[in-house]
């Protein structure tokens, strides 16, 4: 194993990771962060080439870019924050369904029911 | 002063203080304090790897050497940590993996939890021997908190070696 080693501590983990297997592949089994060092793990016939693209690849990291799996699940909690601003306030009024026919009214208790379930599992 | 191996007594064979002070001052003296080296983590940042082979978590700190008068040795790490999928742990001994495979132990899938190996190498030669922590992960990434100030995780894992026989 040949290591790389260069002194930063910000990093975005997932990203970097992501961008050294993508250049490196089978080259390279990782990385690993401490002590305000990133050591980039290289097989022992990794070309001094390879070397080379995983020091710039580290030296020309920016940690702000976030890969496509963070920057969806930003998205996905901003859309769950919004969600629960707009409808957590409150549970569901079952006296809005009482007109409806029985079908109806038996799914909006039912979803009463998971609120109430939900809010359990979230104050555990 | 290290170990010798305690001589055997002849019948009438005169006791000299060299004789007693090789084979029982300098012997208890040995026992007393036997080649220890250990490092407790207080460190400035936590310990991360996305490594998919052993590689060595720390090899400044995490590497120790003591220089043994022959036998067994007592290797001991404590410390907390985990995985975005499973984090698996291993001790280098002059540069070769003890358990091989997948290591001694595994933190629990996803979860951070304790992680303690206390194991026993067996018959090493005299002389100086280096002993490294080492981890990978199946995939994603894995942390080892080092006393770094994490909120609720600033835990300062030990790790250390001793001969014992």
């Amino acid at each position: 194993m040949k290591d790389i080693i260069i002194e930063r501590s910000a990093v975005n983990i997932d990203a970097l990771d992501a961008e050294l297997r993508a250049a490196l592949g089978p080259a390279t089994s990782g990385f690993t962060l401490g002590g305000g060092k990133v050591i980039v793990h290289l097989v022992d016939t990794a070309a001094p080439q390879q070397e080379n693209q995983a020091r710039q690849i580290i030296l020309n990291h920016d940690p702000a870019r976030l890969t496509p799996e963070q920057q969806a699940d930003i998205l996905r909690r901003a859309k769950l924050d919004q969600a629960r601003k707009d409808y957590g306030a409150a549970e569901i009024d079952l006296s809005l369904y009482s007109s409806q026919g029985p079908v109806i009214q038996l799914l909006a208790t039912k979803i009463a029911w998971l609120e109430r379930e939900i809010a359990d599992l979230r104050r555990a | 002063m290290g170990w010798s191996t305690p001589h055997t007594w002849q019948s009438g064979e005169l006791v000299t203080a060299t004789l007693l002070n090789t084979h029982l001052k300098d012997n208890l003296d040995f026992l007393k304090a036997p080649p220890t080296a250990l490092y407790t983590l207080n460190q400035g940042s936590d310990y991360t790897t996305t490594s998919t082979s052993f590689v060595d978590v720390d090899a400044t700190n995490l590497s120790l050497t003591i220089t043994t008068a022959g036998g067994d040795v007592l290797i001991v790490f404590t410390g907390y940590g985990g995985g975005t999928s499973r984090l698996y742990f291993d001790i280098l001994i002059d540069g070769v993996r003890m358990a091989g495979d997948d290591g001694f132990v595994s933190a629990v899938n996803a979860v951070n939890t304790p992680v303690a190996i206390v194991v026993l190498k067996q018959g090493l030669a005299p002389g100086s021997h280096t002993f490294k922590l080492q981890w990978k992960v199946n995939s994603g990434t894995g942390t080892l908190y080092a006393g770094a100030g994490t909120s609720g995780a600033d835990v300062h894992p030990q790790f250390f070696v001793r001969e014992v026989s």
